[in-house]
C-alpha cells in the first residue's frame, strides 16, 4: 500500500534543462503558467504545447513519464470535461438527443478548460522531474528574499521546506514499521466501513506523531549543536550563478509568451 | 505447531530501480519448544526473515507453512496466524499508543475477539509475566514509564495474545546491562515455564549462546551456518569473517589456542571454561605461565550469564 506513494519525481540527470539555475526554472514555470491562462482559443494551445515538447526533449524525459503527472489528474480532468461539455449552454446545438444538449460552444470550453489543466500539469511537472527538492528550495529562498523588507521569513520557508522533504522517507518507513508492528498485534487497517477504518488508524498516528514530535526535538538539538541560528549571515556551499543557457532559455521563453499574446489580440 | 520455510525469497520493491533481494532461497523447519537464535550482521536479513513467519511480508517466492497451513496464500485468515505466531519488533516501546498500559497490552486480545473477562485476565497474566506490577502500572499512561518498562509493557502487548511461538527482534538493543539482563532472564522464562518456541534475533553472541537450542546464522541474506550454539561458535574465522564474533568464553580459548596452549575449541560458557583452564593449569608444570592466564579468566569484567 506504501509502495504507491512517489515522492519528490526528481530525475537525476545532466541535461541542460538540469542544468539551469533553479530560479531561472522557477521564473520560467511562472511565465509559462501565465502563458497558459493566456492562450485564447484551443487552437493555440500548439504553442505551449511545442514549448513543453521542447524542454522536455531537451530534459531527455520521455512522453510516458509526462502523462504519468496527469494520472493522479484522471478524475478531475473527466469532471471538467463533462461539465463544460454538457452544462455551459451556447446556441449552436450539434446534438440534441432525449435531455442532453451538446453546443459547439460546449465543445470549445470542455477542450479549452481540459488543455489549460493537462498543460498546467504537464509543464510543472517538467520542472519537479528535473530539478532537486533542494534545488528548488534554495531557488525559492532567493527568489522571496527581497520580501525581506516586509519581513517576510525566506530562509525559514526555505529551511522547512528542505527539512519536510528530508523526513518524509523517514516518515513512510517509521509509518510502515508501526503499521506492520500493529498488525502483528491483530491490528486491521483494510478492512470495515470508514468510521471502523478511520479508527483503526489511532494505533498508527499516536505512534507516529510521538515519534514526529522525538524527532523534531533532537533536530533542533543537532543543529544548535552545529551552531545553527537562523539565515543571518549564513553562507551557501553551493552558490547559485546564472549563465549563457539561462539567457537563453529566457529568451526562447520570451518569444513564445510574445507569440500567445499576439494571437490572442488577433482573435 | 512446526513452522516450516521453503525456499523463501524475498526482494523488495521488485521491478524498481531500487530492488533489493533481502533474503534468497531459505529453507528450515522450525520445531515446537526450540529456541531459535537467529544471528547475522546488520542487513543481514534477519528481519526480513522473521516477518515472513506471521504473514506481515509475502514471499517473492517461496512457501511459509505454519501449523500445516501455507499462510503465503490468498484467503488465509492472517489474524488467526497473528495469534499462534507473536512477533515483538525491534524497539517495541515506538508502538505503544493508548492511554494507559492496560489498555495498550489488551490492543491484541481485543482484536482477537476475546470477552471482557478474558481479556482482563490476559491483561494481568501478561504484565505479571514481564515483571511489572499490575496494581502499579494498569492505570499509568505507557509515555511516564522508563524505556525498559515500556519496552515490557510492549512485549506483554504481544504475549497477551497468548502466542504457541514468540519472535523476538534484537529484544535487548539499546537497554542498559539491568535492563538487558532483566529482559534475557524474563525470556528464557518464558520459553521454560510456557513451553513456547522462542525466536530471538541479536547479533550479540554473548545474550543468545547461553539461550539459544539452535543458531541460524545468516549472512547477505543467506541462511550460512545453522546448527547448536557449540557447533557454531567453534567455527570461529567463519563467524569473524561475516561480521559477527563469538562468545567471550569461547573469544577467550581462542585466543590462548593461538599462543599455543592445548585448549578445546567447542567449549563457550563460563563454567566450562573455567573448567578446561583450571585443568590445564593443573596438568601444566609450567607454574606461573600458566597461573598468569587463568587468573585472567577466573574474574573476567562481565559474567557470561550461565547456560
Ligand atoms: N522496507 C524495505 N524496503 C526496502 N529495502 C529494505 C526494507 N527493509 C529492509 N530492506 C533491505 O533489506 C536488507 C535486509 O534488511 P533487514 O531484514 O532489516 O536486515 P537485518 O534485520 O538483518 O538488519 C537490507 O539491505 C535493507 O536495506
Ligand atoms: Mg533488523
Amino acid at each position: 500500500m506504501l509502495k504507491d506513494i512517489t515522492l519528490g519525481q526528481y530525475m537525476p540527470g545532466n541535461t541542460v534543462v538540469h542544468r539551469l539555475d533553479p530560479r531561472t526554472k522557477i521564473l520560467l514555470t511562472t511565465a509559462y503558467i501565465t502563458m497558459i491562462f493566456l492562450v485564447g482559443s484551443p487552437l493555440w494551445y500548439v504553442v505551449p504545447a511545442l514549448y513543453v515538447a521542447l524542454a522536455s526533449r531537451l530534459a531527455g524525459l520521455s512522453f510516458g513519464q509526462l502523462l504519468k503527472s496527469i494520472k493522479p489528474l484522471r478524475f478531475l480532468l473527466i469532471l471538467t470535461f463533462v461539465l463544460n461539455l454538457f452544462f455551459s449552454g451556447g446556441t449552436t446545438i450539434w446534438v440534441h438527443w432525449g435531455f442532453i444538449t451538446i453546443a459547439k460552444e460546449g465543445v470549445l470550453l470542455a477542450v479549452h478548460f481540459s488543455m489549460r489543466l493537462i498543460f498546467l500539469v504537464v509543464g510543472t511537472s517538467v520542472l519537479t522531474l528535473t530539478t532537486s527538492p533542494v534545488a528548488l528550495s534554495d531557488g525559492i529562498e532567493i527568489l522571496l528574499k527581497p520580501l525581506k523588507v516586509v519581513h517576510f521569513p525566506s530562509h525559514e520557508l526555505a529551511m522547512m521546506m528542505t527539512i519536510a522533504l528530508r523526513f518524509i522517507p523517514t516518515l513512510i518507513e517509521e509509518t510502515d514499521k508501526i503499521m506492520k508492528a500493529q498488525q502483528a498485534r491483530g491490528a486491521d487497517f483494510e478492512s470495515g466501513n470508514l468510521i471502523a477504518r478511520a479508527k483503526a488508524m489511532v494505533p498508527l498516528l499516536v505512534p507516529l506523531f510521538v515519534s514526529a514530535f522525538r524527532r523534531a526535538g533532537e533536530l533542533a538539538m543537532a543543529m544548535e549543536a552545529r551552531c545553527y541560528h537562523g539565515g543571518e549571515g549564513r553562507t551557501r556551499l553551493r552558490v547559485l550563478r546564472f549563465t549563457m543557457e539561462d539567457t537563453k532559455a529566457f529568451l526562447v521563453s520570451a518569444a513564445a509568451l510574445a507569440v500567445v499574446i499576439v494571437g490572442r489580440s488577433l482573435l | 505447531m512446526p513452522i516450516e520455510v521453503e525456499h523463501l525469497t524475498h526482494t523488495y520493491l521488485p521491478g524498481s530501480p531500487f530492488s533489493s533481494t533481502a533474503i534468497h532461497d531459505l529453507s528450515l523447519t522450525i520445531e515446537d519448544g526450540e529456541f531459535i537464535g537467529v544471528l547475522g550482521h546488520t542487513g543481514s536479513g534477519k528481519t526480513t526473515f522473521v516477518q515472513h513467519l506471521n504473514g506481515l511480508l509475502k514471499p517473492t517466492e517461496g512457501r511459509v507453512i505454519v501449523d500445516g497451513v501455507d499462510i503465503t496464500r490468498k484467503g488465509v485468515s492472517l489474524l488467526d496466524v497473528r495469534r499462534k505466531v507473536g512477533l515483538v519488533f525491534q524497539y517495541p516501546e515506538y508502538q505503544l499508543f493508548e492511554e494507559t498500559v492496560a489498555k495498550d497490552v489488551a490492543f491484541g486480545p481485543k482484536n482477537i475477539g476475546l470477552s471482557k473477562t478474558e481479556i482482563d485476565e490476559r491483561v494481568r497474566w501478561a504484565l505479571e509475566q514481564v515483571e511489572l506490577d499490575f496494581g502499579e502500572v494498569a492505570g499509568v499512561s505507557p509515555f511516564e514509564l522508563s524505556g525498559g518498562q515500556m519496552r515490557r509493557v510492549a512485549i506483554a502487548g504481544v504475549l497477551a495474545m497468548k502466542p504457541k511461538t514468540l519472535i523476538l527482534d534484537e529484544p535487548t538493543a539499546g537497554l542498559d546491562p539491568r535492563g538487558r539482563r532483566a529482559i534475557l532472564a524474563m525470556i528464557r522464562r518464558l520459553h521454560a515455564e510456557n513451553s513456547m518456541t522462542v525466536i530471538m534475533v541479536s547479533h550479540n553472541m554473548d545474550d543468545i549462546g547461553p539461550l539459544a537450542t539452535r543458531l541460524l546464522v545468516m549472512n547477505r541474506g543467506e541462511l550460512v551456518m545453522e546448527g547448536t550454539p557449540r557447533e557454531v561458535f567453534r567455527r570461529h574465522d567463519e563467524m569473524l569473517a561475516i561480521g559477527l564474533g563469538v562468545p567471550r568464553g569461547a573469544e577467550l580459548l581462542y585466543r590462548l589456542r593461538q599462543e599455543g596452549y592445548p585448549l578445546p575449541d567447542d567449549l563457550y560458557t563460563l563454567p566450562e571454561v573455567r573448567d578446561a583452564l583450571l585443568s590445564l593449569y593443573a596438568s601444566k608444570g609450567d607454574a606461573s605461565a600458566a597461573r598468569t592466564q587463568a587468573a585472567d579468566s577466573a574474574s573476567p569484567k562481565e559474567a557470561t550469564p550461565d547456560a
